[in-house]
């Protein structure tokens, strides 16, 4: 008997050691970040010289959010007790001798290990007065369960201090797959992104004088121009929309005549413009290279913006970084949510950075 | 018996010892998982007969000693528990609606058997973002959205205990038991839970008389909440798995999805001999490994392990009953209680929390019979809890002392042969409460018992409790209510 109970205790304890498992002997929430912010300036004789960046806003985004700090009179932002993970640092400030202009800077891939302090120089750069950009990007839909997203409206910007035109201007969504090649890649290396979907145009051609767009201007490019809010609550009243997608290949398109139109390009494309709700790419290119089929010239690329719904690596970038380094965290599908940019004309080409998240869409104006 | 029994003693310690080296790194403690009493030392009033299969783990081989009478019995119960003092993810109120059934048969040579099935229907109210259904089971694994709603669940559980006489006073035990809760959270984002609890148990027994033995047994639960947040409209749904206090991971998309495994091990041994004609010595020591996975699906068949948890426990009672003469008996009872806990995120295998948790109690009873059908009971017992806690990711360490105390007393009266009262009331109180937190714990139940056997084989139940506990918390006093009724028949055969 005593034998059948040592048997049973022995096998009892063999078990149940089985699921015993070997402690870490490390621990996170240790990580050390430590950022010195300086900006190069110049002196009355032309000699150069880094200045620290006081007073400055640096956030550092990870897969558990953006943690915020701000830098003190020598320069340097600390962040304590980060968890272990991959970090993108980006930090803006206003000019010390001049407050309209913004000193912006970013990095990526910074890996905080916990336990350890990662200590960097950041340099920030005057935010270049780049001209026409992508202000805000509406995709996502109104709250509603009819599947209602027709009152998508991209907004641009004139960041500049001159007036821009707008003729022959296009504004293309890359979305096409090509073999292995993503959308808004530069797959075949000749400086060209691939997977045009839909191209639509200013009127006019590239270098014409028509279409101005004032500094400090918005305009509003809606997919289509109409009162949606009669269709349903909560969507946006689009029908003073300084433009209008519309596709005139398209037997059932609505035009507003009161607003112009922005065209198409591709007759093979008989849809209306829309954008994916949660995960897209939109650039704007001067029209100069018109042959979409090889894919579109980097350097006619005036703007491009990516979004997508879920921060790397679970969702993939695919835009060229040359275009945009980083993308928007989209707004859930149908949360009449928007996408603007965190100040009007400020663009550090990282989407990621440059753009934050907005309850409600700001058509024509920001918030 | 003697010699089982002095190897039993000497068996216990041998392999407790060899579970702390196992942790000898252990630093901490924290959370709280549970916290530990010493009532109803002397008089079981446990009305129900039910086995309990969320209980610690029974010795199905020693399942002689819990047969007496071949029945089928139907308990409909309701329990509820509700009021402000609660955490930020408790539920405001818990109303539980059971329907129970046990049937109990002995085989004659062909062993016994004890069968249940219990359909649950468990309504969380007011649950306030929290998707799983036990948010404070101990780990940094918080899973919630942004919606306050309610949180009905409902299923079956079955399971059933059978032993077997191998050789003269030689038993062997199986036991295994199966349950599956469905639940859906009634506002966005529309949870679907999906609880699935698997348990089996094998055990051996010496067992020369009802009051001697000894025992041994091994039980597995394999426990899986599974959680897939689908809300029915267009809208994206977005949920956080939170690593500890400070972080979590966002996730979104028009399906999330979310699973909880936790597989345990307990050894259990039990004890008890009759030393003397007037003394009783009992003793059950469990040692328990749980280990708690957080799992996200990467493909259809496949997951993929993001967080671990586990836990090691060690449970201790022993006591003494000297029946004085046959009026009185006396009872002198311990326990301990020691909860060691570490949880890591896996891909890093990094630490993100550890506690360690630990109870010890002590209580005296004494029971007087003044008649054949009126017995009284009083019981006093105090208890000692401890807690360390280091969360690592949120760099917050934490160490926690309270004491308690609790009496209880109790009347039992037999009307007639076939009507029996049980009434009880009593008190508890610490100086801080470890499971829920706040100072000046109150806890005072009040309970009531009857049932009256008809014609020999039918016999009615009536049971009903009432307690409330409050506790300063947040520089308030906040309060619950805990309420149960069960209503029942046995039918004897």
């Amino acid at each position: 008997m005593r034998a059948h109970i040592i048997i049973l205790t022995n096998i009892a304890l063999l078990v149940t050691g089985c699921l015993v498992e070997e402690k870490p002997t490390g621990w996170d929430g240790e990580g050390i970040l430590e950022i010195y912010l300086v900006w190069e300036s110049f002196t009355p004789d032309g000699e150069s010289e880094m200045l620290t960046v006081s007073n400055a806003e640096v956030q550092a985004t990870s897969e558990y959010g953006t943690f915020t700090s701000k830098t003190d009179e020598v320069g340097r932002a600390e962040f304590k007790n980060l968890p272990t993970s991959t970090y993108i640092v980006s930090a803006r400030s206003v000019h010390p001798l001049d407050s309209l202009i913004l000193l912006v800077g970013s990095m990526e891939n910074i890996s905080v290990l916990s336990g350890n302090q990662y200590v960097d120089t950041l340099t920030v750069l005057p935010m270049p007065q780049s001209g026409i950009m992508i202000n805000e990007i509406y995709t996502a839909g109104p709250v509603n369960d009819i599947f209602y997203v027709f009152d998508q409206f991209i907004e641009i910007y004139n960041a500049s201090n001159e007036t821009k035109y707008l003729d022959g201007i296009w504004i293309m969504r890359l979305s096409r797959i090509e073999g292995d090649i993503y959308p808004g890649e530069d797959g075949y290396n000749d400086g060209q992104v691939q997977g045009v979907t839909y191209a639509f145009a200013f009127p006019g051609r590239p270098g014409e004088r028509n279409h101005p767009i004032e500094p400090g201007q918005f305009m509003v490019l809606a997919s289509t121009a109409v009162d949606h809010t009669q269709f349903v609550a909560g969507s946006y009243d689009l029908s003073n929309a300084d433009w209008e997608f519309y596709n005139q290949y398209s037997a059932v398109a609505i035009d507003n005549p009161d607003v112009p139109n922005i065209t198409n390009m591709l007759p093979h494309r008989t849809s209306r413009f829309l954008l994916a709700l949660t995960n897209d790419r939109v650039i704007m290119a001067t029209g100069e290279d018109t042959v979409w089929v090889d894919g579109i010239r980097i350097d006619t690329i005036i703007d491009g913006v990516e979004y997508q719904s879920n921060p790397p690596p679970r969702n993939r970038k695919t835009l060229d970084p040359r275009v945009d380094r980083g993308y928007v965290l989209s707004p859930p599908r149908y949360s009449g949510m928007s996408m603007q940019r965190r100040l009007p004309g400020f663009d550090t080409n990282d989407s990621r950075v440059d753009f934050e998240i907005l309850p409600r869409a700001t058509p024509g104006y920001q918030k | 018996m003697k010699k089982l029994f002095a190897y039993m003693m000497i068996v216990f310690p041998v392999f407790i010892y060899s579970g702390n080296e196992s942790f000898a790194q252990t630093k901490s403690g924290g959370k709280i998982p549970h916290f530990s009493g010493t009532p109803f030392l002397t008089l079981d009033i446990n009305p129900y007969g039910m086995y309990n299969w969320n209980a610690l783990p029974y010795n199905p081989a020693l399942l002689s000693n819990f047969i007496r009478e071949d029945h089928v019995a139907i308990l409909p119960r309701y329990k509820s528990v509700e009021g402000d003092y609660r955490r930020r993810f408790d539920p405001r109120a818990i109303r539980n609606y059971n329907m129970e059934f046990e049937i109990v048969r002995d085989l004659g040579n062909k062993g016994k058997f004890l069968g249940t099935a219990t359909f649950l229907r468990e309504d969380y109210r007011d649950v306030d973002g929290s998707l799983r259904k036990d948010p404070y089971a101990g780990d940094p694994f918080f899973y919630r959205d942004t919606t306050l709603a309610h949180f009905p669940y409902d299923g079956p559980k079955v399971g059933f205990l059978y032993s077997y006489e191998l050789f003269p006073s030689v038993h062997i035990g199986l036991g295994a038991g199966y349950g599956i809760l469905d639940g859906l959270k009634t506002e966005y984002t529309r949870a679907r839970t999906i609880l699935r609890s698997f348990d089996y148990t094998f055990a051996a027994a010496y067992r020369p008389s009802g009051y001697n033995y000894i025992g041994i047994s091994y039980k597995r639960d394999d426990a899986r909440e599974n959680i897939e947040a689908r809300y029915e409209q267009l809208l994206d749904v977005e949920t956080f798995t939170h690593r500890g206090d400070s972080y979590h991971l966002r996730r979104r998309g028009s399906s999330v999805e979310q699973t909880f495994r936790s597989i345990s091990d307990h050894v259990e041994l039990t004890g008890s001999l009759l030393a003397t004609d007037r003394m009783l010595l009992e003793g059950r020591g469990i040692y328990t490994v749980k280990g708690f996975q957080v799992l996200r699906p990467l493909a259809m068949i496949k997951e993929h392990e993001e967080g671990y948890a586990q836990y090691v426990t060690y449970n201790g009672v022993a006591s003494v009953k000297y029946f004085l003469n046959d009026r009185v008996s006396l009872q002198a009872k311990g326990n301990y209680h020691d909860t060691k806990m570490w949880a890591r995120i896996s891909d890093r295998n990094l630490l993100l929390w550890e506690w360690d948790y630990r109870t010890y109690g002590f209580g005296l009873g004494i029971t007087y019979r003044t008649s054949p059908r009126v017995m009284y009971l009083l019981e006093a017992d105090v208890a000692q809890f401890s807690a360390d806690s280091v969360k690592y990711i949120d760099n917050h360490t934490n160490s926690f002392d309270s004491h308690g105390n609790g009496i209880h007393g109790a009347v039992e009266f037999y009307a007639t042969d076939k009507l029996r009262f049980l009434t009880s009331a009593g008190g508890r109180w610490f100086d801080r409460e470890p499971e829920r937190g706040g100072d000046n714990y109150f806890f005072w139940n009040a309970s009531a018992h009857a049932t009256y056997r008809w014609k020999d084989n039918l016999q009615f139940y009536l049971y009903t409790k009432y307690g409330k506990s409050n506790a300063d918390l947040h520089g308030m006093r906040k309060g619950l209510t805990h309420s149960e009724i069960v209503l029942g028949i046995k039918v004897y055969q």
